[in-house]
C-alpha cells in the first residue's frame, strides 16, 4: 500500500480492469477496489465478447493499449465474424469465451501491472465533491487518492429480483454497494434506476446436444488483437434451440408473479436485450425466439442461455427450460434474475467522463448508463487515463465519433443522454464506412498518441503500419487498372484484396490485411468524406453564437412553444440550444435559418435554401 | 409593434356578406373594444352578434367569431367579422380596426402565419398558391405528388430500418418474419420510378427559345440539343414560322427547343420578335446567342421569361470574354455540357422531377449493393436519399418556394 495512490478505482469489472491498466501505462499508481479479488474480470451475463460494432470497439480498446482484445484472443472457444455478407464496414468479430479463463487472463494482466488491489467496500468518497481526496473504506478506512474513478457497475444500490426474492447484491452471490450510493445522493448526484437481467445456467449434463443444431466457429485465423496472438486449442460449439408455445404459457402463467410486472422494479431495462417475459408481454403472438447455448467455458459444467434471462419465480424458470427441445430433463445450477442499480444521470457526466460538479471524480462503464463489457471497458479505459492526465496536470481528452466508436458513444451518453441501459449499434455512427474493425489501430492512433497510452512497442508498430498504409494507398492511386486509376477501380463492389493483389503484385510485401483494410479505405472514401462534411457543418452550426438574438419572441422561423423555452432559457450557443428539452429538430433548424439569414454572407447561403 | 394583422378575405366589390379577417394575440379584446363588450366576452370560442362602433356612431351590424390560438386557420388568436358587403362599409371597419392598431396584412400572411405555426406543411402553401394562381389541375397534381412522395419517404425509411435491423440483430438476434432486402429494394425501385414519372408529368414542359443574330450559329446550336438530349420525345411541327420546335428531356426535365428568326445584327428585327414575345410564358428560358458574346439581348425581353442563359458561340474562333458567358462551340463540341446543365439545374434542384431522379437513382445504386452483400453502403446511400426528399420537401429548405407562393395568395388568406 501507498501512502497516497494517483487514481483509486472502484470496482474490479470490465470498466475497472482497463481504468487501472490505463493509470499504470500512464506510469502513475493505481489502487484498485473490489469486493471479491477472485471476481475480478468476470462475466456476470454472457460468455463471450464482441458483436456488431461491440467487436471493433474491443480493438479500438486494443489500439489504445487495453487488455480486453488479449484476453478474449487467448480464452476463445470460437470465433464467428457477423454480418460477413453485409458489408465489411458492419463485420461483426464476436468471441465465445472461457468466462472463468477469461477472468484469470485479466487478472493476470492487473498483476503483471503491478497494481495494488485490496479487497473491500468503498462506504464514502473522502473530500469535497469538488475536489475529492480519496474514499473510505469499510475495513481500511481512509485511503487518499489524487483522482477516483467510479466502476461499480450494477452494484451500486445492486437489488436482484427473481419472482417474489428481493435481496441485495450486485449479482449473484455478491454484495451490493448501498453505503456508497448514499452518499453519492448526500452529495446532491441526481442517480437514476436502471435494471438488467440474465438467463439461468443449466447444467451441461443434463442437456441432450444431439437433437441441436450446433453451431461450430469459423476456421481460420482472426485476432481481435493488433498483435496477433496463439490460438487456443481448446474449440466448443455452441447450440441453438428455441422457445415454443409451451414456454411462452409457462411464462404467461406465472408472468403476475414477475417483479417486472409487478412494478417491483422501476428501473428501465434493456430494449434491445429483453427479458423473455418482456418479449411476451411485447409479442404475445410469437412465442418462438431463438435460444443460442453457450458453453460457460472448455468442458464446464454450465450452459447459458442466450436469449432467455428472467426473473419470473424459480417454478417458472424450470417449466420454461424445460419446454426447450433438448432441455426435457435440464436441471438449473443458477436461475435467472433482474437486478436493479443506480446509475449517473447524463447530465452529471461531462464529455471526458469526469462527473461535472468535480475536477477529479471519474466514472465508467454501467455506472454511466451503458450496458455490455465492451462499452464497459472502454470507457474504463479512458476514465482511467483522463483520471491520471488530470493528476499529472494534463487535460483530459475526448474522442472524436467521426472516428471512433468509443466516440460515439462518449458523445451519446454525455450529451444526449439515454432512457435505457445504453449498447453501441453500427447504425449509432453517422461515419460507420470509416469505423470499421480493420482499420481500428491507424485511425485511433491519434487519439491514442494524444492520451499517451500506448507503450513505446505498440507505438512503433502502428506508426509502421500507417507508414505502410499510406505507400500501398499510393502505389494504389498511381496504377491504372482496366483503364482507370486503381483508387477508383477500388469502389467497384466485386473487388477484393486478392484481386487488386493481383493487379499490383508490388502489394505481396504488405500485411494482407493491411492492404485489404487499405482497399476498404479507398472504396469507401468518397461517402466517407461527405459524412465528415455533413457532421463538421453541423458541428460549425453548433457552435453558432446566438447572443445576437434579443428576443426569441420575434423569431418567426420557429413555433411560437420553441420560442418560449428559447426566451426563458437564452442559449448562448446553438448547441446549447440543442441540450434544451422541448425543442423539436425543425427549432433548432428554423433557428439556424434565422442565424444565417441575419448573416447572409458570413454563412454563405446557398439558392434553395 | 403591433402583432394583429388583419385583412378582408373576400374580393373587393358589393355582395351581401364580407369577411374580414383578424390575427393575432389580442384580436378578440381589440374587437371586444371595437363592439363595445365587456372584457372576456369574446375570450374562447366565441359567437357574437352586435355592432362596430366609430366612437359612438354605428358603423355596421355584423357577427364576430372568435378563435383561441392552436384552433385557428393562423394558430394564432383570431376574430373574423362576418359584415355587409358594402365596399364603404367594409373600408370604414378596416379604418377602425387600424385606428385601433391592427396592421394591414400583407398577402398570404395568414397562410404564412398558419404555416409557421405548424398547421400547414410548405407543400400544402405551394398547393394552395397553385389554386389561387388558376393553376387548378396543376395544384391537383401537387397535391397527388406530394402524396406519392411521402409515400416514398415513408417507404424508403422503413426499408432502411429493416435495412439497419437486419445489420445489428438478424444474426445476432434472429427472429423470424424479416423480409429479404434483396427483393424489397426492387419493389422499392419500381416505385421510384412512377414516383419520377409522375414528377415529369407534374411539372409539364417549359420552352427554350434559342434567339440571336444571325449566323449565330442558332440552328446548330438546335440540332445539337435536340440530337444530344437524353432521349428525344417528340417533335412540334410548325409552331414556329422558322423551323420546328424539338422537346427533349434533360435528367428528367422536359424542355421545348424552339428556334427563331435571327435578328438583323444591330438589334432585335421587330417582326422576328413581336412573334416571340407574344409566345414567351414565364417559366421558358431563353438561350441568347450571339458570336463571340459580343451582341447584348434587348433588355425587354429578360423580364419576360423565368432565366436568360447567354452564350458565345463560335469559341474555337474567339476571345472569350464576359464570365457569364458560355463559351460553346459547335466544331469542338465545347459548352454544350454546361449549357444543357444550366438548362436543367437553374430551375433549381427544387423541382419534383429532379429530386425523383436523384433519389430513384439512389435507390438503384443501392440495389446494386445489396446485390454485392455492403448492406452497410447500401444504407449509406439510402440515408442520402431520404435526406435529400428530406431536405427538398420538409419545412426549412422549401422556405424560399414558400416565400414566393405567399405572394400569390389574396389578402386575407
Amino acid at each position: 500500500m501507498t501512502d497516497i495512490y494517483d487514481v483509486i478505482i472502484i470496482g474490479g469489472g470490465h470498466a475497472g480492469i482497463e481504468a487501472a491498466l490505463a493509470v499504470q501505462r500512464l506510469s502513475c499508481s493505481a489502487l484498485l477496489i473490489t469486493f471479491d479479488k477472485a471476481r475480478i474480470g468476470e462475466m456476470s451475463c454472457n460468455p463471450a465478447i464482441g458483436g456488431i460494432a461491440k467487436g471493433t470497439l474491443v480493438r479500438e480498446i486494443d489500439a489504445l493499449g487495453g487488455a480486453m482484445a488479449r484476453s478474449a484472443d487467448s480464452t476463445r472457444l470460437q470465433f464467428r465474424m457477423l454480418n460477413r455478407k453485409k458489408g465489411s464496414a458492419v463485420w461483426g468479430p464476436r468471441m465465445q469465451s472461457d468466462a472463468s479463463e477469461y477472468a484469470k487472463a485479466q487478472q493476470r494482466e492487473l498483476e503483471t501491472a503491478g497494481i495494488d488491489v485490496i479487497e473491500d467496500e468503498v462506504l464514502e468518497l473522502l473530500g469535497s465533491t469538488q475536489h475529492v481526496d480519496g474514499v473510505i473504506c469499510r475495513n481500511t478506512g481512509e485511503i487518499r487518492g489524487k483522482a477516483v474513478v467510479i466502476a461499480t457497475g450494477t452494484f451500486l444500490n445492486g437489488i436482484l429480483y427473481r419472482g417474489e426474492e428481493k435481496w441485495e447484491g450486485g449479482r449473484v452471490d455478491d454484495s451490493s454497494s448501498i453505503s456508497l450510493e448514499k452518499d453519492l445522493r448526500a452529495r446532491m448526484f441526481h442517480v437514476e434506476r436502471f435494471k438488467t437481467g440474465t438467463p439461468p445456467r443449466i447444467y451441461r449434463d443434463s442437456v441432450d446436444t444431439t437433437v441441436l443444431i450446433t453451431q461450430k466457429g469459423e476456421e481460420g485465423e482472426y485476432f481481435f488483437s493488433f498483435n496477433g496472438g496463439v490460438i487456443p486449442l481448446q474449440e466448443e460449439p455452441c447450440f441453438i434451440t428455441g422457445t415454443n408455445e409451451d414456454t411462452m404459457k409457462a411464462a404467461k402463467k406465472y408472468l403476475s408473479e414477475s417483479p417486472l410486472m409487478t412494478g417491483r422494479i422501476e428501473g428501465i431495462g434493456p430494449r434491445y436485450c429483453p427479458s423473455y417475459e418482456d418479449k411476451v408481454v411485447k409479442f404475445p403472438d410469437r412465442p418462438k425466439h431463438t435460444i443460442f447455448v453457450e458453453p460457460m467455458g472448455y468442458e464446464s459444467d454450465y450452459f447459458y442461455l442466450n436469449g432467455l434471462s428472467t426473473s419470473l419465480p424459480r417454478t417458472a424458470q424450470e417449466e420454461m427450460v424445460r419446454s426447450l427441445t433438448g432441455f426435457n430433463d435440464a436441471e438449473i445450477a443458477v436461475y435467472g434474475y433482474a437486478v436493479e442499480y443506480s446509475f449517473f444521470n447524463s447530465s452529471e457526466i461531462d464529455s471526458t467522463l469526469c462527473l461535472n460538479r468535480s475536477d477529479n471524480l471519474y466514472c465508467a462503464g454501467q455506472v454511466c448508463g451503458t450496458s455490455g463489457y465492451e462499452e464497459a471497458a472502454a470507457l474504463g479505459l479512458m476514465a482511467g487515463a483522463n483520471a491520471t492526465r488530470s493528476v499529472m496536470g494534463k487535460e483530459a481528452l475526448t474522442p472524436d465519433r467521426l472516428v471512433s466508436y468509443l466516440g460515439v458513444m462518449v458523445e451519446d451518453i454525455t450529451l444526449k443522454g439515454t432512457k435505457e441501459p445504453y449498447r453501441l449499434f453500427s447504425s449509432r455512427a453517422e461515419n460507420r464506412l470509416h469505423l470499421r474493425q480493420d482499420n481500428a489501430d491507424r485511425r485511433m492512433f491519434s487519439f491514442a498518441t494524444f492520451l499517451d497510452v500506448l507503450p513505446m512497442e505498440q507505438r512503433e508498430r502502428i506508426s509502421k503500419r500507417i507508414e505502410e498504409s499510406k505507400e500501398i494507398e499510393k502505389s494504389i492511386d498511381e496504377t491504372v487498372i482496366e483503364g482507370v486509376k486503381g483508387s477508383k477501380w477500388c469502389r467497384r463492389p466485386e473487388i477484393t484484396a486478392d484481386r487488386l493483389i493481383q493487379e499490383i503484385p508490388d502489394l505481396l510485401k504488405f500485411d494482407r490485411k493491411l492492404v485489404e483494410s487499405v482497399m476498404l479505405d479507398e472504396k469507401y472514401k468518397g461517402y466517407i468524406r461527405r459524412n465528415n462534411k455533413l457532421v463538421e457543418d453541423t458541428r460549425k452550426a453548433s457552435g453558432i453564437n446566438l447572443d445576437g438574438i434579443k428576443d426569441y419572441m420575434q423569431v418567426d422561423e420557429i413555433c411560437r412553444e420553441a420560442r418560449e423555452i428559447l426566451e426563458s432559457a437564452k442559449p448562448s450557443t446553438l448547441a446549447d440550444a440543442e441540450k434544451l428539452p422541448g425543442l423539436r429538430p425543425t427549432d433548432l433548424q428554423g433557428l439556424l435559418l434565422h442565424i444565417m439569414l441575419l448573416e447572409k454572407e458570413k454563412y454563405n447561403v446557398p439558392r434553395g435554401t | 409593434m403591433s402583432s394583429i394583422i388583419y385583412a378582408s378575405a373576400t374580393p373587393e366589390g358589393t355582395s351581401a356578406l364580407a369577411v374580414i379577417r383578424i390575427s393575432g394575440t389580442g384580436s378578440a379584446s381589440l374587437v371586444e373594444k371595437l363592439m363595445k363588450l365587456n372584457k372576456g366576452r369574446l375570450s374562447g370560442m366565441r359567437r357574437k352578434v352586435g355592432n362596430i362602433y366609430d366612437g359612438n356612431n354605428v358603423v355596421d351590424n355584423i357577427v364576430a367569431l372568435t378563435w383561441i390560438a392552436d384552433k385557428s386557420y393562423t394558430g394564432e388568436e383570431m376574430v373574423e367579422l362576418i359584415c355587409h358587403g358594402v365596399p364603404e362599409i367594409v373600408e370604414n371597419i378596416r379604418r377602425v380596426i387600424k385606428k385601433n392598431g391592427a396592421i394591414m396584412a400583407s398577402p398570404g400572411e395568414f397562410t404564412k402565419k398558419a404555416y409557421l405555426a405548424g398547421k400547414m406543411s410548405q407543400t400544402e402553401v405551394i398547393a394552395l398558391s397553385l389554386i389561387f394562381e388558376g393553376r387548378q389541375k396543376q395544384a391537383e397534381e401537387t397535391g397527388l405528388f406530394i402524396k406519392e412522395y411521402r409515400r416514398m419517404l415513408e417507404k424508403l425509411r422503413n426499408f432502411r430500418e429493416e435495412l439497419e435491423g437486419n445489420i445489428e440483430f438478424a444474426e445476432a438476434h434472429p427472429s423470424s418474419g424479416t423480409r429479404n432486402p434483396k427483393e424489397t429494394v426492387l419493389e422499392l425501385a419500381e416505385e421510384s420510378e412512377s414516383l419520377l414519372i409522375l414528377a415529369r408529368s407534374m411539372e409539364g414542359k417549359s420552352s427554350v427559345w434559342i434567339m440571336g443574330p444571325r449566323n449565330a450559329g442558332k440552328s446548330t446550336l438546335f440540332n445539337l440539343l435536340t440530337v444530344t438530349g437524353d432521349a428525344l420525345v417528340s417533335e412540334i411541327p410548325g409552331t414556329t414560322r422558322d423551323g420546328a420546335g424539338k422537346e427533349i428531356e434533360i435528367s428528367g426535365k422536359r424542355l421545348i427547343i424552339q428556334d427563331t428568326a435571327g435578328t438583323d445584327g444591330t438589334g432585335l428585327d421587330r417582326e422576328a420578335a413581336e412573334k416571340v414575345i407574344d409566345k414567351l410564358n414565364s417559366r421558358d428560358k431563353i438561350i441568347w446567342m450571339s458570336v463571340g458574346g459580343e451582341e447584348q439581348l434587348p433588355g425587354k425581353l429578360r423580364s419576360r421569361v423565368e432565366d436568360v442563359i447567354e452564350v458565345a458561340s463560335k469559341s474555337d474562333i474567339c476571345n472569350m470574354i464576359n464570365n457569364n458567358t458560355i463559351p460553346m462551340s459547335s466544331v469542338t463540341g465545347e459548352g454544350i455540357s454546361e449549357l444543357k446543365k444550366r438548362l436543367v439545374n437553374n430551375v433549381g434542384k427544387e423541382t419534383a422531377s429532379a429530386i425523383a431522379l436523384s433519389v430513384r437513382d439512389a435507390i438503384q445504386e443501392a440495389a446494386g449493393c445489396i446485390n454485392a452483400d455492403d448492406y452497410a453502403l447500401a444504407g449509406e446511400i439510402l440515408l442520402g436519399a431520404e435526406q435529400e426528399l428530406e431536405m427538398i420537401f420538409d419545412e426549412k429548405s422549401l422556405k424560399l418556394s414558400v416565400e414566393r407562393a405567399l405572394s400569390n395568395l389574396c389578402v386575407g388568406k
